[in-house]
């Protein structure tokens, strides 16, 4: 494989709500991943996008999006209804090609404009599983109890994933919830979906993202500390959650097979779990051990942009690389109900 | 390129105005056998699939490489779904060359599709049909409820219901659709 690496990052704060269009959120952003690089918009070979129609509310929503790229003269360009992680492995395939170098990828995603819980139930099989109106929480619902019962978690140990979610946020100024809590204090909140309380779940949010990826011998002369792609994969797990076991996920542990995770110690994981319990499940099916810090983002339970909830995992993975010093971590992104398709990214800094 | 990249089989449906015997895998599944026979392949042998339509609205289906994993044999294999508009039949053959090419994956099952007939485009009359693409296309709604038709058409249409008086029936509000939805039979 072809060496490519993450050369630059950039997103807008999660928001509880913007007035914005999905376009004008995305176009400072763009232009900021862009700059960061050290190219001009010129220089990308390959633009690959993520978001999805039914949050927009408007069949190829996607289309106006491209004008925050500055598409003229014609650029090459795909586009994925899933998440922004899936367009940047999209771009990884096609820099391996070697006729191409650098790439864009962004996505973009405002929920706030219709109600996520009926929205999302439009994922589920339109015969027999989306009519029962099932919506992504009591689903989640579903899958936590599975956890619960099988007695491989309780309801502490989630409280916990979400007070060190919130704590963790505090430093984070693109997330959207945040605060100096316990697990105690989030325990005594009435359940929304038992067994999850309110805190267990993701915010609604807004927001968007970009990354440049470059390949060859470019990236030492445009980036001091880029993030080598090592390994990425993804897959997916049958659709119904009663043909699976709900306390693993089976998808999740190939694709970490797959992207080499055991090949060496990682030390920052950023994965998206937007509910609590999920948190839980990927420890064990990436194989994080104790030492690994996962989410010190806050992650999705802190800032959960549909659409770009997983490139924005990347994102951080990336940052902990390029500003923080870090040697090896993973950005992980899932999609469908109950950690239904997932993507593993390692990410490693220049050899020491 | 680093790999070259052939099509070595293909298969498609029957192109009709109402498919109302088969679901919506059904038709992909149709199709699917149809180009592994010709390749004198099995589900086995493939690697990754690689599916697209556009937009959504027109099944009713928010990103439907989720429902339909099961059906194209994807679980435990990776399934991306690609979405540009009115090209995407041709771009999501391009998508699933560059995993060949790019030497990622060996075998890839490229899937293109459309069942308009589970959606209000297709199951009203002219006059309707207007009014409705230009609702449809009117950008940056701040609601979506529009975007449920989907449902609502197959409800109408299903459970041995269906027939041609049922089928165009002028658009009732989306409320009513969810309605109805939500109720069940």
């Amino acid at each position: 494989m072809r060496e490519v690496a993450i050369v630059s990052f950039a997103q807008a704060p999660s928001q509880a709500a913007v007035d914005e269009t999905e376009t004008q959120m995305l176009y400072p952003v763009i232009t900021a991943a862009i700059e960061r690089s050290g190219l001009a918009r010129r220089d990308i070979g390959f633009t690959c996008s993520g978001s999805a129609d039914y949050l927009a509310g408007a069949p190829f929503a996607f289309v106006s999006n491209l004008e925050a790229t500055g598409a003229w003269p014609p650029i090459s360009e795909s586009h994925v209804e899933m998440d922004g992680a899936f367009a940047l492995y999209e771009a990884w395939v096609r820099l391996q090609h070697g006729d191409v170098d650098t790439a864009l990828v962004f996505s973009s995603g405002v929920s706030s404009r219709g109600n996520l819980r009926e929205i999302l139930c439009l994922q589920n099989d339109p015969y027999y599983l989306m009519p029962l109106w099932a919506d992504h929480v009591s689903l989640a619902a579903l899958q936590a109890r599975a956890l619960l019962d099988a007695g491989l978690a309780k309801e502490s140990d989630l409280a916990e994933v979400a007070a060190r979610a919130r704590r963790n946020a505090q430093a984070n100024p693109n997330a959207q919830v945040r605060g100096d809590v316990t697990a105690d204090e989030l325990l005594s909140e009435p359940y929304l979906v038992a067994p999850l309380r309110p805190s267990d779940c993701p915010p609604v949010s807004d927001g968007a993202a970009a990354a440049v990826l470059m390949a060859g011998d470019r990236v030492g002369e445009v980036c001091e500390r880029p993030a080598w792609i090592r390994g990425i994969d993804h897959r997916v797990d049958p659709h119904y959650p009663g043909v699976r076991d709900l306390t693993i996920s089976a998808s999740a542990s190939l694709a970490a097979a797959n992207a080499g995770v055991a090949n060496a110690p990682i030390e920052v994981a950023e994965v998206a779990a937007a509910f609590s319990h999920e948190e839980l499940i990927l420890r064990d099916a990436l194989g994080l051990g104790d030492d690994v810090d996962v989410n010190p983002s806050g992650g999705a339970l802190a800032a959960n942009p549909i659409m770009v909830s997983g490139l924005i995992r990347i994102g951080e993975a990336f940052r902990q690389i390029n500003e923080n010093g870090k040697h090896r971590t993973l950005g992980h992104a899932t999609s469908g109900p109950c950690l239904q398709q997932n993507l593993v990214c390692v990410l490693e800094g220049n050899a020491w | 390129m680093a790999e070259r990249c052939a099509v070595v089989g293909v298969g498609q449906t029957h192109h009709v105005k109402v498919r109302d015997d088969v679901s919506l895998a059904g038709l992909l599944r149709e199709a699917s056998i149809r180009a592994l026979d010709d390749a004198e392949m099995d589900w086995k042998d493939v690697d990754a699939v690689v599916i697209g339509t556009a937009p959504d609205s027109f099944e009713g289906v928010m990103m439907p490489e989720l429902y339909l994993a099961d059906a194209l044999g994807a679980a435990g294999k990776p399934i991306m779904r690609v979405h540009t508009a009115g090209s995407v039949g041709g771009s999501t053959a391009i998508v699933a060359s560059h995993l060949v090419q790019s030497g990622v994956r060996e075998r890839v099952l490229t899937v293109a599709f459309e069942k308009q007939s589970e959606h209000h485009l297709g199951s009203v009359g002219r006059p309707q049909r207007r009014r409705w693409r230009r609702r449809l296309l009117r950008p940056a709604h701040p609601r979506v409820h529009r975007t449920f038709e989907g449902p609502r058409v197959r409800r109408l249409d299903g459970g041995g219901q269906r027939s041609p008086q049922r089928a165009q029936e002028p658009v009732r509000p989306p409320e009513d659709g969810r309605h109805l939805a939500r109720n069940g039979a």
